[in-house]
């Protein structure tokens, strides 16, 4: 597909992870079978940790370099897709109850208008109020009552 | 196909064909053709802590008497040159040979003693003026010596290869935390909505979690400090000097900056390798595959997805560590 971008760094990533689990399973493995004086599986656990090092260094320098130096954010679309959240309710709980706003949280499902638009159609609170409830950079820190949310 | 030039070459066991230009002997020529198992060789990090081992086993003997200073000084010499990989090609050995190594210490034995007939104006296989087993090996073991040479070359590999890398991702996540700490996106448990975060609040945690991967790493360096080093064949330390292992450890430990240590135990250093896997393990943690996982999943889109960030190109080299 043109202009398609792929996370190609993360599944690089991903794929040395892979190797890296199976690498200490032979290690842990070869770790239980010494016998008497000696362990004898020593150059298969030399050759795996040695790999693991190894490859997860280049992994990630070669992730941190082409992957999160570069990330941008979408920010209209972060703020898009909380608007359109009916988790934006979990705010209101303290201030209306679990039960009412669990109603809103399933209207809006139902409907597909945003938690704020039935909140003013219904008037559940003062507009004032329902702006300070429904302000996004407060959910962001500890504060208000009630249940938290999960 | 071509045929190899070929050498006989005697030790203990009889003769054996060996190629002309190779400086290991008899004995690996014999492991070559026993163990055409896999194509794995011992890596660059691992043949520079075995000629790390035979560099400081050669000065402790000398410091001890027992080893004039002449040989000692070729031995010093060859095994520098193990250390700085230029007799990388002269270890042909399979990673799946016996399983306490032994092949690959007497390949070290071989090739260190031959390089030293070379230096001293002698034939290759003279086993003069320096012996493989009388000479590289004094006082050693390859039930003590590899065993080693396991924890030398991964503490070596954990600190020069994946801490620095490791601290590049903390600190890149951790400007990217500051850098979005004004954006607030949608929080997501059991990849559903869930309350709003701060996209810079979930980089912080991010960045935690690598700190203390690190922080695992250098728990795991730890680990390796102590060495098997002065067991030779069961722990018991037969046929070495009583202060050999010690002479030893400081050798490594001013040449490393790393303070390699004795073993407190010799029978639990060489009858079990639990050192190793627990620095095996400490790798798992920050490669738990979480990381990368969720910035596919944040990307995921453009259109149709959460798009919440996109991948700038970039160009730049990343390093690349081949194991110093």
């Amino acid at each position: 597909m043109p202009g398609k971008v792929n996370p190609v760094m993360c599944e690089s990533t991903m794929m040395v992870c892979a190797q890296v689990f199976g690498n200490d399973a032979v290690v842990t493995w070869s770790g239980a079978n010494g016998n008497f004086e000696l362990n004898t599986m020593m150059p298969v656990m030399a050759h795996n940790i040695l790999e693991s090092i190894r490859l997860l260094g280049n992994v990630v320098d070669a992730f941190t370099e082409k992957c999160v130096v570069g990330i941008e954010a979408n920010e209209e679309r972060c703020r898009e897709l909380v608007e359109l959240s009916m988790a934006m309710v979990t705010s209101l709980a303290p201030k209306i109850g679990y039960d009412r706003a669990a109603e809103i949280a399933k209207e809006s499902a139902r409907t597909g208008k945003t938690v704020r638009e039935i909140c003013r159609e219904k008037k559940v609170l003062q507009e004032n109020d329902l702006e300070g409830a429904l302000d996004p950079i407060a959910m962001t820190e500890p504060g208000g009552t009630g249940s938290g949310g999960g | 196909m071509k045929s190899i030039e070929t050498r006989i070459e005697k030790d203990s066991m009889g003769e054996m064909a060996v190629p002309k230009d190779a400086l290991y002997g008899a004995s690996t020529q014999r492991a070559v053709l026993n163990f055409p198992v896999s194509g794995y060789r011992f890596s660059r990090a691992f043949i520079r802590a075995l000629g790390l081992i035979k560099w400081g086993a050669a000065q402790a003997n000398h410091d001890l008497g027992l080893l004039d200073a002449h040989r000692a000084a070729l031995i010093v010499q060859a095994a520098e040159e193990v250390i700085e990989g230029k007799l990388d090609q002269h270890f042909p050995l399979d990673i799946f040979q016996t399983g306490s190594g032994t092949s690959t210490n007497t390949n070290a034995n071989e090739v260190i003693a031959n390089r030293c007939a070379q230096l001293a104006g002698k034939p290759i296989g003279s086993r003069e003026p320096v012996h493989p087993n009388d000479h590289v090996n004094m006082g050693q073991s390859s039930n003590d010596v590899i065993p080693s040479a396991i924890h030398v070359s991964a503490a070596e590999q954990l600190r020069d290869c994946l801490l620095p890398a490791l601290e590049k991702l903390r600190s890149a996540l951790s400007a990217k935390a500051k850098e979005f700490h004004h954006i607030i996106k949608i929080g997501r448990t059991h990849l559903m909505d869930a309350t709003p975060v701060r996209l810079g609040q979930e980089f912080g945690g991010y960045a935690q979690e690598v700190e203390y991967g690190k922080a695992r790493a250098e728990k795991a360096i730890e680990v390796l400090h102590e060495l098997a080093f002065g067991g030779t064949a069961v722990g018991t330390g037969l046929n070495r000097h009583p202060d050999f292992p010690a002479k030893v450890m400081r050798h490594l430990h001013q040449r490393t900056g790393i303070e390699f240590f004795e073993a407190r135990n010799h029978f639990e250093a060489q009858g079990g390798k639990d050192a190793v896997v627990e620095a095996s393990g400490q790798q798992l943690p920050p490669v738990s595959s979480k990381l990368p996982m969720t910035f596919v999943g944040w990307a995921a889109g453009r259109a149709a997805g959460l798009a919440k960030f996109d991948y700038r190109r970039r160009n730049r080299a990343a390093r690349s560590c081949r194991g110093k």
